[in-house]
């Protein structure tokens, strides 16, 4: 589903922050990205969605050579990922109902269709009786339950979140951790959690992959964030 | 396949964009009023150096070239030079006049003492027929006047001499004047429209960017900025429409008995629809253009 092949990103700057880096995930696959700051995680998810462009190496996602889409044809691209970011970002003048239809409008799906996928979606996400609310009154697991209903709706093959904990509570996080793995078994989404957050990489031991000076450092099946270093 | 579901849309496009224009209230305003103050300003200007234009092309076309012929040719053998005349480039009309309305003319400069000084003359007339020539382009008085000159039997050619070209000069440094000023207020104006817009749009960066990511296209994101932008333009030209409607026809009215004919206005209609036509697009264009290059900064990659 993700593939890399000695994929290596150079900024303008001349900051290397992805080093020659060559990974392989399955569809349906549940892995953690862990690393220090700047140790690149953040450029290789980019690459993933295309928000930067690889300067040498192949990224493929679902299927599709990543570096030689089209810039017109990158939203097109998009509509196959779902993408959750640690400050929610959603639209904060509509509802919950409408940001989370918002992804199903710009693709042209049937009013009546769009209706009934974001009902099962928000059921899925357990904010069904929250649907015209307007972001700014929910809690912050709240909005993130809503930016993950957004993120998949659509069914994307899949999903990457970019911290999704990171402004949260511990429960609130743990929570939010259940909830991606309960869509990882439901809809075999290919769900990739960028993360900081030691405690859960530990309890929920999945495939983790830690970066450390643009490379992967270690790639265990196992989990647990102090793998190696002891 | 783009532009398919962008016409598929298009009224929920509208609806998005007027929606956005309420929901962004205080941005909303400001920019129709920078529509509006820049739009009654290009108004005012431009229709008091559009009627300054057509004073000056009045006045200039007032200007002519008077012929004398020779006092021995008769009215007959003067008239058969009207071809010569009328042959040179650059003479739009030639008209005739005989040796006796010559003198019926100087009668009447003459006021009450005209019919007892000159009437006598009618019998044997001194004076010689003449033609009067009016020209296409004011600026080629002097040489025409000069090419009749060469002409036979033509006695005194008269353009007016030096305060004539002196005054066609300043004409048209007037004429040219007012359209640069215009043009460049219009630049300036536009530049300043273009630019608030340019500011509700960057403030609305985050909202480009989620569009972004759920994988909206471009021209869905586009399109409800540029009908907001024709909007915003259309609403902020109403008012100068009004202003120039019922201003114009006010400075019109009351101007009616003060100006002489040489220097009357233009008729209020179609001119003032011509007017708002010309603000409405103005208003919209800027808008439309001001919104898609703000927008555009934001969909590159």
């Amino acid at each position: 589903m993700i593939k890399l092949e000695e994929v290596t990103k150079v900024y303008k700057t001349g900051v290397c922050a992805v080093n020659n880096m060559s990974v392989d995930i399955g569809p349906g696959e549940f892995v953690y990205v862990i690393g220090p700051t700047g140790a690149g995680k953040s450029t290789f998810i980019k690459l993933l969605y295309r928000e930067e462009k690889a300067t040498s190496g192949k990224v493929i996602v679902a299927g599709k050579d990543v570096s030689k889409i089209k810039d017109r044809k990158v939203p097109y691209f998009r509509r196959n990922i779902g993408i959750v970011f640690q400050n929610f970002r959603l639209l904060p003048k509509k509802t919950v109902f409408e940001n989370v239809a918002f992804t199903l409008e710009v693709t042209d799906t049937p009013r009546s269709e769009i209706r009934r996928k974001v009902r099962k979606t928000l059921e899925l996400v357990g904010l069904e009786d929250k649907a015209n609310a307007f972001p700014h009154q929910l809690s912050g697991g709240q909005q993130q339950r809503v930016a993950i209903a957004r993120a998949i709706v659509n069914n994307p093959k899949v999903l990457i979140a970019d911290e999704p904990t990171g402004n949260l509570d511990p429960e609130t996080s743990i929570e939010i951790i259940e909830l991606l793995e309960t869509i990882n078994e439901v809809n075999h989404t290919t769900i990739l959690v960028v993360t900081h957050d030691k405690e859960i990489v530990q309890k929920y031991k999945k495939r983790t992959i830690l970066i450390e000076d643009g490379c992967i450092k270690t790639d265990t099946s196992m989990g647990g964030y102090l793998h190696g270093a002891h | 396949m783009e532009l398919i579901s962008c016409i598929k849309n298009f009224p929920k496009h509208c609806k998005t964009a007027l929606q956005n224009i309420w929901r962004n209230g205080v941005m909303s305003i400001s920019s129709i009023f920078a529509v509006m103050i820049t739009l009654v300003l290009i108004a005012v200007i431009g229709v008091v150096a559009i009627n300054i234009q057509d004073m000056t092309y009045n006045i200039e076309d007032s200007l002519t070239i008077y012929v004398k012929m020779d006092r021995e040719l008769s009215d007959k053998k003067a008239q058969e030079k009207q071809a010569d005349i009328e042959k040179l480039a650059g003479v739009k009309k030639v008209t005739f006049s005989s040796k006796d309305d010559e003198l019926n003319k100087l009668i009447e400069s003459q006021n009450e003492d005209g019919q007892k000084l000159f009437e006598t003359y009618r019998k044997n007339n001194p004076l010689g027929a003449a033609y009067v020539v009016e020209v296409n382009n004011a600026k080629d008085l002097e040489t025409i006047a000069e090419q009749i000159r060469n002409i036979d039997n033509v006695n005194e050619v008269n353009a007016g001499g030096s305060s004539t070209s002196s005054l066609v000069s300043t004409l048209e440094t007037v004429r040219n004047g007012g359209a640069i000023f215009v043009g460049a207020l219009t630049i300036i104006a536009l530049l300043m429209i273009a630019n608030t817009i340019k500011l509700t749009i960057t403030s609305r960066q985050t909202e480009i960017s989620i569009m972004r990511m759920v994988g909206a296209s471009n021209w869905y994101i586009r399109l409800p900025y540029m009908l907001e932008g024709i909007f915003i333009g259309i609403l902020g030209s109403i008012i100068p429409i009004i202003i120039i409607y019922f201003g114009y026809n006010f400075v019109y009215e009351s101007s009616a008995g003060l100006l002489p004919a040489m220097l009357t206005l233009r008729d209020p209609f179609p001119f003032i629809w011509q007017c708002s036509g010309i603000l409405v697009g103005l208003g919209s264009g800027v808008g439309l253009f001001g919104s898609f290059v703000s927008v555009r900064k934001f969909l590159k990659f």
